[in-house]
């Protein structure tokens, strides 16, 4: 055999996966050939490095709770916004939160005079996003955007005498998938406190939830 | 016989101690365990039936025992992510994925075959379905990856970090099958099965792995 024709040849003889009579033939070469035995040389010491590879290594985290969250159907607790599968569901639920927003706008512009439109228009965001939980002031800001947010929804109830028992159930709705949300976001935060993407969706869900109710207040009574 | 290749296609059972602080493999430890004198074979096949019974258990929807498998596991299931597809985050989505399959698909688990064993191949499938659905087909990879990654560098002393580094930085398809025909032992008809490619394809991609990583590796 040439050198050529015994190097294709290699691979499958260092696995053992030659038939008997190529093998042999191989061997044949590699007796009189130290280019080709160099070669079959440096192979098997890849290989053996190969396997003596660690297979185990250990996540530098805990992957359970995330993998006990979704098997439990709860929840779930994962490492980082990309995370694929928290991403699509927080998405999802963004969606959905947008979705019945809009239907809440539409639904009350269908019902009241033009002069509605006016308090349904977006509102200027009453603080600035903070850059991340590990900033000092997220927690004063978070809280701040809490007290609107309690204060609006006080406003609210005070003014649910008012509203038709549709619209109650619009806003309440809305308000729930925000508050899941917020609760998700938070639970990943736990998990991952210095993300700053984490901390922006967490401000910016609590300005959507303030935003909602800025509107919802402001709506004209219908009763 | 020299390498993994030729430790045959059940091979990931056996266990190489790399972290101690890492859990070790379900059944496959057994048998390194019940090779240290320290061990009594009483304790060892104690912890063989605690596994088998922990199977068992998860089967019929107990969350705990499904737990004290991963616990059992997690670090040769992470261990395989994270040196096919090189990002620790990655890695560590595609462990939780491969265990939550795991789960939903346990009553399907008859024990024809060790539960690490059906595990492994579960985490193998999860893992290639990313490529797939990243558009990253074993026979398409013949040249660099779209992504490139920062290849990781692992604690391992030695010529293994070399080693570790070169898998690294290969290109995905030849990566996938010299991890899964070199490192876990599985068979080119395996890898062909699983990767939904031709035998020759998986010996093609060793044999552009092997070469490229001496390449590497040559003094």
């Amino acid at each position: 055999m040439r050198c050529d024709e015994v190097r294709v040849l290699l691979d499958d003889y260092a696995d053992g996966a030659l038939a008997a009579g190529g093998a042999a033939r191989v061997d044949d070469h590699l007796a009189g050939c130290p280019g080709c035995a160099a070669e079959l040389e440096g192979l098997r010491r890849l290989l053996a490095l190969a396997a003596d590879l660690p297979r185990e290594i250990a996540p530098s985290r805990d992957l359970w709770p995330t993998v006990a969250a979704d098997i439990a159907g709860a929840p779930k607790v994962v490492h980082g916004w990309f995370s694929g599968s928290w991403r699509r569901g927080l998405a999802a639920a963004a969606a959905v939160v947008v979705a019945v927003g809009s239907l809440l706008i539409a639904y009350s512009l269908g019902r009241q005079h033009s002069g509605v439109r006016s308090a349904l228009a977006p509102t200027a965001s009453p603080l600035a996003v903070p850059a991340s939980l590990g900033d000092p002031t997220f927690a004063v800001a978070e809280a701040e955007l809490i007290d609107a947010r309690d204060q609006l929804l006080a406003a609210l109830d005070a003014r649910r005498s008012s509203m038709s028992p549709d619209t109650q159930q619009v806003v309440d709705d809305s308000l729930q998938l925000i508050d899941e949300a917020i609760a998700r976001i938070s639970v990943a935060l736990v998990d991952d406190p210095l993300n700053p993407k984490l901390a922006n969706r967490l401000a910016g869900a609590y300005r959507t939830q303030i935003e909602l109710l800025q509107r919802a207040t402001a709506l004209p009574a219908e009763i | 016989m020299i390498g993994a290749a030729n430790r045959g296609p059940a091979a990931e059972e056996e266990c190489h101690d790399f972290n101690p602080g890492a859990t070790p493999g379900i059944e496959g430890d057994v048998d390194a365990l019940a090779s240290t004198a320290a061990i009594p074979p009483r304790a060892v096949m104690m912890v063989a039936n605690d596994r088998d019974d922990a199977v068992e258990r998860a089967r019929i929807g107990d969350l705990e025992a499904f737990e004290e498998l991963y616990r059992a596991s997690v670090g040769r299931v992470y261990g395989l992510c994270l040196r096919m597809c090189r990002d620790p985050h990655l890695a560590e989505e595609l462990t939780q994925e491969s265990y939550i399959l795991a789960w939903r698909k346990l009553a399907t688990f008859r024990g024809d075959s060790r539960f690490s064993t059906w595990l492994h191949r579960i985490a193998v499938n999860v893992i290639l379905g990313h490529f797939r659905s990243a558009g990253r087909r074993l026979d398409a990879l013949s040249g660099e990856d779209a992504e490139p990654v920062e290849p990781v560098v692992l604690t391992v002393p030695g010529l293994a970090v070399d080693l570790e580094r070169a898998i690294a930085g290969l290109p995905t398809g030849a990566r996938t099958v010299f991890v899964l025909h070199d490192v876990e032992g599985y068979t080119h008809e395996e890898i062909a099965q699983m990767a939904g490619v031709a035998v020759g394809t998986s010996k093609a991609q060793l044999s552009r792995a092997r070469t490229l990583l001496r390449k590497v590796l040559s003094p």
